[in-house]
């Protein structure tokens, strides 16, 4: 008769004791130590970050030099030009020559692809990289690039219009915003221009580089080489034009008057001179230079 | 706190009065109880004191021959219980028709009398055999719910039908064998299913491009499923041999431990890995490494290799930025049109060739030990006939078998005909056993 009974001398039985009582008290030390742990664990968050060091630059500019047919006048004084818009903006600045890249024999222009991705894996936290060619001055060194292009980015983008031109049918993409863009290129005359490229670190800057670079590409006779290589990629590859904009030259690639292919030249108060075309004999690269090294304007450092 | 406890029908001593004889629910549904309810919520001045004033009969239970003493001996127990307010959310304008009678259900449904325990035992007896063991629409769609809705296997049909080939009626029946097995393992797990047929129609600028379709078909099934993550591309020669074991439990809740990121584990191409040291310095930390960052994140795609290299017989992809990328320019027609002559396996060749030749893919590869998912019978492969992690094992209960090359001279109905008898025969069922 009693089998179903609990037993009555154990009074921790009784429901009034123990629900009311017993089970609110411990847990309060409990909620303590949580809240304890998720407040320096949230400190800890706060104060270690990602581990990016203090002095780590958010743009990085990177030169190849290639030595071959320049005097030594000219490439110290686009170093010195680098170095001094580099210091004036805090970035960070990763010279290095096309011989430390042979990639097999590839002609000298393929050496900015390697150099790039060198760049992102020796300055690991910086986000932004410039890929500016040697035959360049930087002639109004006041303009930063995310004041002169990175804020003004939605503005310059040039959307629907072919991507080699004058009449390629793959078109740039309408509706590509901003935010999204992960590489910022400009055209001259005759198709996309390589010596002067921003690219955003990550995944996607690796796999562009890495494809860009593939030794098919590489040997296949292009007959401008990399550029051509560029060309194709970006047009028969929707995941690459996705990510491309396309902005003015006049923006950070104006060309010298004497340059071939040009679509915007040179005026004064422009970013950036180029002098396009340098291989050429007959274009004598440095004389031109040097005139318009005497009109770049500098600034206090 | 008598209105509190468990089985409480109504909500406690606020109760119309009720004119039936007996207090049981059950018994009141028939009487005219109801309707007299129903007046009484109307005007609150229907309102009255319970009739019974004791525990007993507030909660339903009147003492009446049907309880004698285990009912009271419940009851007991039932005020030890954890108690809550139950009724809490019942006003009394809800508790009318419809509350009254889900309460009533309710009240049956959980009344702890011996026949309610066993019907419960046995519903969800039931409910388990028909959702989990057997076979059926419900149970299906519980599976693809629960997971199996992500992923989707694809199975190239008819390949090089139409135009390069005549089917007979043994390429017809390797044909329905070899999708009734698809489609028997993807029903039984709740994984999507798509046949695609190869055929070649002229879809393509150059005609051999027909026989590079596998990227293209791929990108297509993506879009065709949004919501799933894995794609596993079959083969038409291959047969699932194990269709009890579901992709999850065999890969996929341990991926890291099933595959392996350093080829160097075996790789009979001989490819340089990591890239060698000297010409890619300027490499990142991750592409540098032999297992990539190491994690079973980043495996985009995982590829079985067997003698000759990396095998697409039967391989997985994961919808991912990485795979996207990897599609897009795995269909390069500047690869294709210089290679195609050369690579005999066609997009086979172009992965090893991006594998080797780009470094950003090695870092969202993995692969798995052949015998994982892709076995092979003992005429592929000859070159090396004795290597114990390529040819199938009864013993061990291969997953899948890919009679991969049996239409250049061997004999796909003979081969897929013979491994379908050894399935059927390794997964007999306890009960067929014991007919015999």
């Amino acid at each position: 008769m009693h089998f179903a009974l609990p037993t009555r001398g154990n009074y921790r039985s009784s429901p009034f004791l123990t629900t009311s009582v017993s089970r609110k008290y411990p847990r309060r030390p409990l909620y303590a130590l949580l809240g304890f742990v998720a407040i320096v664990f949230l400190f800890y968050r706060l104060i270690s970050g990602d581990g990016r060091p203090a002095d780590a630059p958010h743009t990085v500019m990177v030169l190849v030099l290639n030595r071959t047919g320049f005097s030594n006048d000219y490439i110290n004084k686009v170093v010195a030009n680098r170095q001094e818009y580099a210091q004036a903006h805090g970035y960070g600045l990763f010279i290095k020559e096309t011989t430390d890249y042979p990639g097999n024999g590839a002609s000298s222009g393929w050496a900015r692809i390697p150099a790039i991705r060198h760049a992102m894996s020796t300055y690991k936290y910086t986000e932004t990289f410039w890929y500016l060619d040697q035959d360049a001055i930087i002639m109004n060194p006041s303009l930063s690039l995310e004041s002169h292009i990175f804020a003004e980015l939605p503005n310059l983008i040039r959307r629907d219009i072919p991507v080699v031109p004058p009449d390629s049918i793959i078109r740039t993409y309408r509706h590509v915003p901003a935010e999204k863009v992960q590489m910022i290129l400009s055209q001259d005359k005759t198709g996309l221009q390589v010596g002067s490229i921003i690219l955003k670190a990550g995944t996607w800057a690796q796999y562009f580089l890495d494809a860009w670079y593939d030794p098919m590409f590489r040997f296949y006779n292009f007959q401008k080489g990399e550029q051509n290589a560029l060309e194709h990629i970006v047009q028969w590859h929707p995941t690459i034009l996705t990510k491309l904009a396309l902005i003015p030259q006049k923006s950070f690639n104006s060309f010298s008057p004497k340059s071939i292919d040009s679509e915007d030249t040179y005026t004064e108060g422009d970013f950036v001179i180029r002098f396009n075309g340098c291989w050429m004999p007959e274009i004598d690269c440095e004389k031109e230079f040097n005139e318009f090294w005497k009109r770049r304007k500098t600034i206090g450092v | 706190m008598s209105g509190n406890t468990f089985w409480a029908p109504e909500g406690g001593g606020s109760r119309p009065e009720s004119t039936s004889p007996s207090p049981l629910p059950i018994s009141r549904a028939n009487s005219p109880a109801r309707i007299s309810r129903n007046d009484a919520t109307a005007s609150p001045t229907g309102w009255a004191a319970p009739r019974y004033s004791t525990t007993a009969s507030a909660n339903g239970y009147a003492p009446s021959n049907t309880r004698k003493f285990i009912g009271k001996h419940l009851r007991k127990i039932s005020t030890s219980l954890p108690t809550y307010n139950r009724s809490a959310g019942w006003t009394p304008a809800q508790n009318s028709r419809f509350g009254g009678i889900f309460h009533r259900i309710k009240t049956i449904l959980f009344r702890k009398t011996r026949a309610t325990i066993v019907f419960w035992a046995l519903l969800s007896f039931c409910a388990f055999v028909g959702l989990y063991v057997h076979q059926n629409p419900a149970s299906t769609w519980v599976k693809s719910a629960s997971g199996g809705s992500k992923f989707v296997i694809i199975l190239a049909a008819n390949q090089g039908g139409g135009v390069m080939t005549w089917k007979g009626a043994k390429e017809w029946a390797v044909e329905r064998d070899s999708i009734a097995n698809k489609k028997a393992y993807a029903e039984k797990w709740g994984y999507h299913l798509e046949i695609k047929d190869m055929s070649t129609k002229k879809r393509y600028a150059h005609e051999w491009r027909e026989s590079w379709e596998k990227v293209d078909v791929i990108k297509q099934t993506m879009r065709q499923y949004p919501k799933a993550e894995w794609f596993w591309w079959l083969d038409l020669h291959t047969f699932i041999m194990e269709p009890s074991i579901s992709l999850q439990s065999h890969i996929f809740n341990h991926l890291q431990n099933v595959t392996y990121r350093d080829i160097n584990v075996y790789n009979p191409l001989n490819i340089t890995h990591p890239p060698s040291p000297s010409d890619f310095y300027y490499l990142d930390e991750t592409s540098k490494s032999a297992v990539g960052d190491d994690k079973a994140g980043s495996i985009n795609i995982i590829v079985p290799q067997d003698c000759g290299g990396f095998n697409l017989g039967s391989f997985f992809v994961r919808r991912s930025d990485f795979t996207e990328r990897l599609l897009d320019i795995w269909w390069d027609p500047v690869g294709y049109e210089q290679k195609h002559m050369e690579w005999e396996h066609k997009e086979q060749d172009a992965l090893e060739y991006l594998y080797t030749n780009q470094p950003w893919i090695r870092s969202g590869t993995a692969f798995i030990p052949q015998r994982m998912i892709n076995s092979f019978p003992p005429g592929a492969c000859s070159e090396t006939p004795d290597d114990p992690r390529i040819f199938y094992q009864e013993a061990d209960r291969d997953f899948v078998v890919n009679m991969a090359g049996c239409e250049w001279g061997r004999d796909c109905w003979g081969e897929m005909a013979s491994y379908r008898k050894v399935s059927e025969r390794l997964n007999k069922s306890w009960w067929s056993r014991w007919r015999k």
